[in-house]
Order: structure tokens, then sequence, then C-alpha cells
């Protein structure tokens, strides 16, 4: 098969999956997941480069791969919309130390999650400490504490 | 509908882009398509890309049995049974088209003779005793979609059809 449509379909393929499994599977990478990420890249890398095993075929695809990564960008960029779609947009988990429990379970973060970034990042150890707590596009939690003037 | 009524409204002083409904509309596709990959994966598990009862094809015409797999994948190696009782010699035609989505493997035992006659690879193997005979046919898919082609087993038709995924 050609490269060119190898390519495609294994980068579509990969992008509705992980944008189904949804944000936090990859926030919360155990040292498990990494072993299923590498058996992933190695799987995907099969089907991508078939039998062939030239220099060519990997070239072309490596340019495949980020060209459409490019494309893809600049859709976003010029799609507002389709950026939403596909990266998401972030969530508020802690509103004035309050968790807000229903948004925490639809988006599969527990407390000890926002407690753990809490102390990682500003040695807080109350909840009640947080003012905000927001699940990032990227899919990690940021905290952002009670100040004296708040 | 009250589920998403559920979810609690935040008021805040963020600058910060939060689309709600794009969230709801996320988790819904999330539950959707979990339930997907579960479906998915069972039906692979019951051979809906090889390998399993849904794939598995099995035609008995006369003393000849082939046994086949429905559903392949490209560059993977499938084998085609025959199993032939009381049959003094074994001729085996396949349609030279049905080959051009194949890679001929193996075959075992060798066939003693192999002729190009009227669009068809004739295969002729010789048998001593009667009794109970299999061959197999080691094949390599090598185009994507639909495969389809009748053997012949000593005058014997056995309509193949075949799928190769990519």
């Amino acid at each position: 098969m050609n490269p060119i449509i190898r390519g495609i379909a294994i980068y579509l393929f990969l992008l509705v999956l992980f944008r189904v499994l949804g944000k936090r599977s990859l926030a919360e990478t155990t040292t498990f997941d990494f072993v299923l990420l590498l058996i992933i890249g190695e799987a995907t890398q099969q089907a991508l480069l078939g039998e062939d095993f030239s220099m060519t075929n990997s070239l072309i695809l490596i340019t495949v791969l980020i060209g459409l990564d490019m494309i893809l960008g600049k859709f976003k960029g010029r799609f507002p919309r389709l950026d939403k779609m596909l990266e998401g947009t972030p969530l508020i988990l802690i509103d004035q130390g309050q968790p807000l429990k229903e948004r925490m379970k639809r988006a599969g973060v527990e407390e000890e999650d926002i407690m753990e970034a809490a102390r990682l990042n500003h040695g807080l150890e109350q909840l009640n400490q947080i003012k905000y707590a927001v699940l990032e596009r990227n899919g990690s939690i940021s905290i952002i504490p009670f100040t004296a003037q708040s | 509908m009250s589920a998403n009524n559920a979810i609690e409204r935040v008021s805040h002083s963020l600058t910060l882009e939060e689309d709600l409904p794009l969230h709801i509309k996320g988790w819904k596709t999330q539950k959707v398509g979990g339930l997907l990959i579960l479906i998915l994966m069972l039906l692979t598990a019951l051979g809906l890309f090889g390998e399993g009862p849904l794939s598995a094809r099995k035609i008995v015409n006369g003393d000849i049995i082939v046994e086949y797999e429905r559903y392949l994948r490209y560059q993977k190696e499938m084998d085609v049974s025959l199993r032939l009782s009381n049959q003094a010699n074994v001729q085996v035609a396949i349609p030279i088209e049905y080959l051009d989505c194949f890679k001929i493997e193996k075959i075992v035992p060798e066939a003693n003779e192999s002729i190009i006659s009227d669009g068809k690879v004739v295969y002729t193997f010789n048998v001593d005793k009667t009794g109970e005979t299999i061959l197999h046919f080691y094949l390599h898919a090598q185009k994507p979609g639909s495969a389809k082609g009748t053997w012949e087993v000593n005058h014997h038709n056995f309509q193949i059809n075949q799928f190769i995924y990519p």
C-alpha cells in the first residue's frame, strides 16, 4: 500500500482513538501505561513500514506524519471550533475551595489527583486552600491557591 | 438531559474559555467510543478480522472438504486445507485471477506437477494408497480487498470468497 495512505490512516486513527479515550488517560501515565505506549509504538511502526525497511520509505513516512501535523496545526489556527474539538478546552474542577463533584466524575479526576498537583506545585496541605483547580487542555491540573487578598 | 443539569455551572474570575457544552458532548462521545471499542474487541475475538468462528469456512463436496479463512489481513499468511478421502490422485486447479491476490508460500506436500491451463494453475499430486489425504496451501495475502475464485479439486468445484483487510 502507498506509504502516504498508510501514514494518513494511522495518523487519523490514533488522533480519533486518543481523543475518544480522553485527555486524562495520557496525563495519568503510570509505568505500565508507559510500557503500553511503547507496545503501541511498536505495533504502529510495523503497520507503517510494512515489509519495506528502506530509508526512502521511512523518510516518506516521517515527512507525511510531520506534514499532516503541520496541516492540522494550520487548520486548528484557522478554525477555532476544530481546535476546541481536537484539543478540548480547560475545565474547572474546584471553585472557591469547593470540589465540583459531577465535573470531576465525568472527567475521571479524583480529589487525590488534585491534591497531588496542589502538593507538588504549591506545597498545599488542604483542599480548602485551593481557590481554583483547572484540568488543562494537555491533561495536567493547574492549581490557583487562595492568596491573602482573596 | 437531567444528568447534564447535574453538572455544576461556575461563574469564575479566570481568563479562561471553558466550553461546557463541548465538554458534555465530549463525555458522551467518549462513552459511545468506549462502547464501540468493546464491541470491536468482541468482534475481533470472534474473528471479524480473521482467526475465529466468524471467519472459519468449511465447504464439503462429496468426499472432499476445503477449509479456509473468510477474513484475512494484508501480508498475512493463511492456510487453505483440503481433506480428501478415497481419491487415487489429486488435481487442484486454482484460477490465475484468484492467485493475483496471493503469493503461494508453500504447498505441503509438494505437487508432482504444476501446469497452467485454461486460465488456471493446475497442481497434480500422486497418491499411492487410497485413504485420507490432507493438502495445505499456504498463501500470503498481497492485495487488499475482495478475493474470489472457484477452486476445482478432482472436478469438484469450491467457491472461495475472501476479504483481505488492508
